[in-house]
């Protein structure tokens, strides 16, 4: 009986948990469109990844598949390039696309994305 | 949908391994499990020898291949024994699992608990092989592009890869919706393991329960949708039931098949497979005074298959990043213990993080202990890890991963450690092969 009863109460432990967790995603859902975080905590759905997309969408039309592309942005604050290049690396897939400044490669293409989206590309 | 329809096929084609791998008390949710695990390797193999021959991955040449395998499986193969036909015995534990795991895949298609290295190496790697129609070593060798991980097994992003082949395109729901066909296999085999470990019909409903709503609540909380971490998971629980029973031909075989697709999906899982393993021919070892080597072949040569092509790729590539590797600093232990602690303690797993400590526990019943000592390697590995690789700051390193890294272990210990609790209760109905009797089981 005490055995059921400490796993019962372990389940409901467990399932207050759940509950929790499943309230904390639904909670952020809903506020995506206001949420302002950091690159390394970006998630799909947030208006900085929407943003990111918006531009690289231009990019992927204009650039052909298979270029090199060195993908610039701000590193503010430190660390913050690194993962914005990442997204634009995981929205890009038919490119091949690099840090900006990257040693030893010799890139087609450069591109960063300014404010609302707006592509920013050098040929070189 | 083809997501779905690939794990339809992996089934389809493992079902072909159902003789020489299942024993009748084998019931279907842990076949369907085993099916599934077999044919993703068979899938693995096959792609890797499309890679190794140089010819691109079409989806009607795959298609091809599959049915080719399927009928030359059906005319040469042993088919699988009849299982023993159990009531379905559905309860409350079972409904609380599903709700969970349904919850569970609604966020994940939203893309909010997308797991963030879904975006950083397991996504992106699936996409570009699909674009490549095969492994891009192209791509993945160059030095700037470590941050892929281009080092790890493909089996995850393969699966990403087969999986768009099929619809014509990459979309990340898709994937979220194929990994989590993983967890549901994974939950299906704690629901296995427990049956099989003779646990009462309350224990059975309530292990799965807390199980299910543990891990998927963390699986929320810490972003693990399409995460490659369930596929670990499931490769440790699909090898309790034959851990649970004495060793034998198809226990040898589901090892093998396990160890495989633990070493296919991650770079730990090459240590697993190899744990599972040991394990498995440490028991045939003593209990027969000798080293069989029909059973060694059964349990190492599946992992074989996939570790060596693996490594060949590796050296031929260059694939090694050196930062894994350095000497062993004893002096980290204290930054790297309170590390462990604090990551125990993410919030997301509300304390269930320290079911990750069960394992070495479990080393003390005699039943569990076979499960325990491959469990308490893996957990000592994935410890000794943090003692040699070459970081500037452990704690970082630490609390990066060993969160998410204990997720592997936390189902099968729980199933396990409920197992043991309820021996006593169940001592009495093993028959005399070793092999427990069901308790729901007709006499």
């Amino acid at each position: 009986m005490l055995k059921r009863l400490a796993l019962g109460l372990l389940v409901a432990w467990a399932g207050a948990g759940f509950l929790r967790e499943v309230n904390g995603a639904l909670a952020g859902w809903d506020s995506r469109a206001e949420r302002t975080e950091l690159p390394w905590l970006w998630r799909p759905g947030m208006p900085q990844t929407a943003e990111l997309e918006r531009c690289l969408t231009a990019a992927r039309r204009e650039i052909p598949a298979g270029t090199v592309v060195a993908f610039s942005s701000p590193d503010d604050p430190p660390g913050a390039a690194f993962y914005r290049w990442r997204w634009a690396a995981y929205l890009m897939p038919a490119h091949v696309v690099v840090q900006d400044g990257a040693p030893g490669v010799q890139p087609q293409a450069r591109i960063a994305c300014g404010p609302g989206g707006r592509l920013r590309r050098e040929r070189l | 949908m083809s997501a779905l329809a690939l794990l339809a096929v992996l089934a389809l084609l493992g079902s072909r391994l159902g003789g020489a791998l299942t024993i009748p008390e084998d019931g279907l949710l842990h076949r369907c499990a085993l099916y599934v695990m077999g044919g993703a390797v068979v899938l693995h193999l096959l792609l890797t020898l499309l890679d190794f021959a140089g010819i691109p991955w079409n989806p009607f040449l795959l298609a091809g291949l599959a049915i080719l395998f399927f009928i030359l499986g059906r005319r040469f193969l042993p088919r699988a024994p009849e299982r023993t036909r159990l009531p379905w015995d559905p309860g409350w534990g079972d409904a609380l699992a599903l709700a969970a795991l349904g919850a569970f895949v609604l966020i994940g298609l939203t893309g909010w608990i997308l797991f963030p290295d879904f975006v950083y190496h397991w996504g992106i790697k699936g996409h570009r092989f699909f674009l490549a129609r095969g492994v891009d070593y192209a791509w993945l060798s160059p030095g700037w592009n470590w941050v892929v991980h281009p080092e790890y097994p493909n089996l995850v992003p393969e699966l990403f890869a087969v999986s768009a082949l099929a619809a014509g395109r990459f979309e990340a729901p898709a994937m979220v919706l194929g990994a989590s066909a993983f967890c549901a296999l994974l939950l299906a085999e704690v629901r296995e393991g427990l049956r099989r470990g003779g646990a009462d019909r309350f224990t059975r409903q309530a292990g799965l329960a807390l199980t299910a709503l543990a891990v998927l609540g963390f699986g929320i909380g810490h972003s693990m949708a399409a995460a490659a971490d369930w596929w670990m998971a499931l490769a440790l629980a699909a090898a309790v039931p034959a851990l649970l029973r004495p060793a034998d031909r198809q226990g040898d075989l589901q090892i093998g098949v396990a160890a495989a697709f633990a070493a296919a999906s991650k770079v730990e899982g090459v240590t697993l497979a190899a744990f599972l393993a040991l394990v498995q021919l440490g028991r045939r070892a003593w209990t027969e005074r000798r080293l069989d080597p029909g059973a060694a072949a059964r349990v190492g040569l599946p992992a074989a298959a996939v570790v060596l092509p693996w490594l060949a790729r590796l050296v031929r590539h260059d694939l090694f990043l050196p930062l894994h590797s350095g000497p062993f600093q004893p002096d980290r232990a204290g930054a790297v213990f309170a590390a462990i602690l604090e990551a125990l303690r993410t919030p997301a797993w509300h304390g269930f993080g320290f079911a990750a400590l069960l394992p070495p526990l479990l080393l003390i019943p005699r039943r569990t202990r076979p499960f325990a000592v491959a469990a308490t390697l893996q957990l000592a590995f994935y410890v000794y890890v943090y003692f040699t690789a070459r970081v500037e700051d452990p704690r970082y390193f630490v609390l990066s991963n060993f969160a998410r890294l204990i997720l592997h272990l936390i189902p099968a210990s729980l199933a396990m450690t409920l197992i043991a609790l309820s021996q006593k209760k169940t001592a009495g109905g093993e028959n005399p092969t070793g092999r427990l009797r069901d308790p729901g089981a007709p006499p």
